[in-house]
């Protein structure tokens, strides 16, 4: 048997009509019930009515409705004060209720229930605008964050092109959300060298994002170190570095990467990589080729060393980077294929923007994606 | 595009992560957290990761494989197998660096029923031979079940499926 702590009162006149109900309805034993003589004087915290319909003035029903879970008893089925009841949204009445005193419980029961039911919705209801409005703003200010990021990022991207020593460099950066985690910096070092650095942090969003931010601000350190001597060694020595760089930050990220110096007066590119793929690919004329080299990722693995490749750099030639979007928009049905795919696709493109016509991208992207190119002699 | 998948099991000191169809992981922010309990693992002694079903891997999945083995490598007597039968895959392995930390083993896909026999190898190592015998009877007991030591770490994996 249910604790029964709902307070209801029945309301009728005095005698023994009201005192046989108030008996049936105690041998239930499934509310707390109070005997009341009219709506004006009601006790208080009551949870139910059961009123008697020649009770209740028929312009107060409504009023009445509202305020508590109604059963309206009547001795006749066709009574006017009924009527008046169910017009203003009574929904339960028990006619003759003596003797249904088991019925009039269960109405009685069931009214309650259906009023907490709507309470307990109406303030879930409250609660879930709330959360909404909550989350909205939150929302917002991450938007407005992102977007700042964004705009950070692109404060810290080298000017599209560039005209570096002969060489002009040029890129495309198409991140899949607000922020990229792919990064790309190209830079002249007095008259004779440009550097370059190239890199997909894993992930995307605002932690690789940040990646990207420290990147940037080793390159630029090192850059403005460096005493110009050994441009051999360079690529290799700053992997290292940054190898060591991020596992020491303990972010928890790696990138794939490629770093290079190109010596305008011997005309030779100087690179090393990190889990570079696609690998740099060199265009010249009547020919496309991958560059060949290899090295783990950085920030993975602890003590790398790097290998340097070095490649000779004709009169005409363009060298391009992609970060490894581009292969979901590859046709193919290995890494292979869709590897060679792409050297047809550079063959074929004099520029970032005739790639990105023959790729046919779509505006959702799955992955970041970055293009760069370097291009020079073009003096002979 | 086969959606990826992850499954994990522990048995007789054989820890078994097998990954399947098109893992990507690039939202996972908190696998990291996942690496360092997984390494603590009482009476842990082989590790292997089975990648042979699958077609692609992004690069937090390939990091978080990476971890794995760092997290591991003091603990274990041996490096943790990495079962590969895609090129890609085993090209995508190379690239990473993988093979300092890891023996990748190329073994075809095929029924727990067809583990009977040992491919020929070219290495000459006996207790290589008998680590990679031992990872295809833990492999095909593998698709029998799925222990539920690691449901945290699947449920979390598996979280991060592409939708």
């Amino acid at each position: 048997m249910p604790v029964n702590t709902n307070r209801v009162a029945l309301v009728d006149q005095p005698g023994a009509r009201r005192d046989a109900l108030y008996q049936a309805l105690s041998a239930c034993g499934r509310f707390t019930l109070l005997a009341a003589d009219n709506i004006d004087a009601l006790p208080e915290g009551l949870d139910g009515l059961i009123v008697h319909a020649d009770i209740v003035p028929a312009s107060q029903w409504a009023s009445l409705v509202q305020r508590l879970p109604i059963v309206v008893i009547s001795q006749e089925r066709n009574s006017r004060a009924l009527l008046a009841a169910v017009e203003a949204g009574v929904l339960d009445y028990v006619v003759d209720p003596v003797g249904h005193g088991l019925l009039l419980t269960q109405l009685m029961l069931r009214a309650l229930d259906c009023r907490r039911v709507h309470a307990s919705a109406l303030r879930d209801r409250d609660r879930l605008e709330q959360l909404n409005e909550q989350l909205q703003t939150h929302l917002s200010t991450l938007r407005t964050d992102l977007q700042a990021g964004g705009q950070i990022q692109r404060r810290l991207q080298p000017m599209p092109c560039a005209r570096l020593n002969g060489i002009e460099g040029d890129y495309w950066m198409a991140p899949s959300l607000y922020l990229s985690g792919d990064f790309l910096d190209y830079q002249a070092h007095g008259d004779r060298y440009v550097l370059f650095c190239f890199a997909d942090v894993a992930g995307h969003g605002a932690s690789s994002a940040f990646v990207t931010v420290l990147l940037k601000a080793l390159f630029q350190r090192w850059l403005s170190r460096w005493n110009a001597r050994l441009p051999e060694n360079l690529p290799a020595r700053w992997l290292a570095r940054l190898n060591r760089e991020l596992l020491d930050t303990g972010v928890g990220k790696h990138a794939a990467i490629v770093v290079g110096v190109i010596d305008c007066q011997t005309r030779t590119l100087h690179y090393s990589l990190g889990a570079q793929m696609p690998m740099p690919i060199l265009a010249t004329k009547g020919s496309v080729r991958q560059l060949k080299g290899e090295g783990p990722a950085v920030g993975l693995f602890p003590d790398v060393e790097y290998p340097t490749y070095h490649c000779e750099l004709p009169e005409h030639f363009r060298l391009w980077l992609c970060s490894d979007g581009v292969f979901d928009c590859l046709a193919g049905n290995n890494l292979e294929e869709r590897l060679s795919a792409l050297c047809e696709h550079i063959g074929n493109a004099g520029s970032i923007s005739d790639l990105k016509s023959s790729l046919a991208l779509s505006d959702a992207l799955p992955d970041d994606i970055t293009f760069l190119t370097l291009s020079g002699f073009n003096d002979g | 595009m086969d959606e990826g998948r992850l499954q994990a099991a522990f048995e007789k000191g054989t820890f078994v992560l097998r990954l399947t169809g098109d893992v990507r992981l690039t939202l996972c922010a908190t696998l990291d957290q996942q690496v360092e309990p997984l390494a603590e693992l009482p009476g842990l002694e082989r590790v292997i990761i089975d990648l042979r079903q699958v077609i692609n891997m992004d690069s937090t999945a390939l990091g978080f494989l990476a971890k794995i083995a760092l997290a591991v490598r003091q603990r274990i007597p041996g490096q943790p197998l990495v079962a590969v039968d895609h090129p890609d895959v085993r090209r995508m392995l190379d690239v990473m660096g993988f093979q300092k930390y890891v023996t990748i083993i190329d073994m075809p896909w095929s029924e727990p029923s067809d583990f009977s026999d040992l491919p020929a190898l070219e290495s000459s190592e006996e207790e290589l031979r008998d680590r990679i015998l031992e990872a295809h009877r833990t492999l095909a007991a593998m698709s029998e079940h799925n222990r539920i030591e690691f449901q945290p770490l699947i449920d979390l994996l598996e979280s991060q499926r592409e939708p």
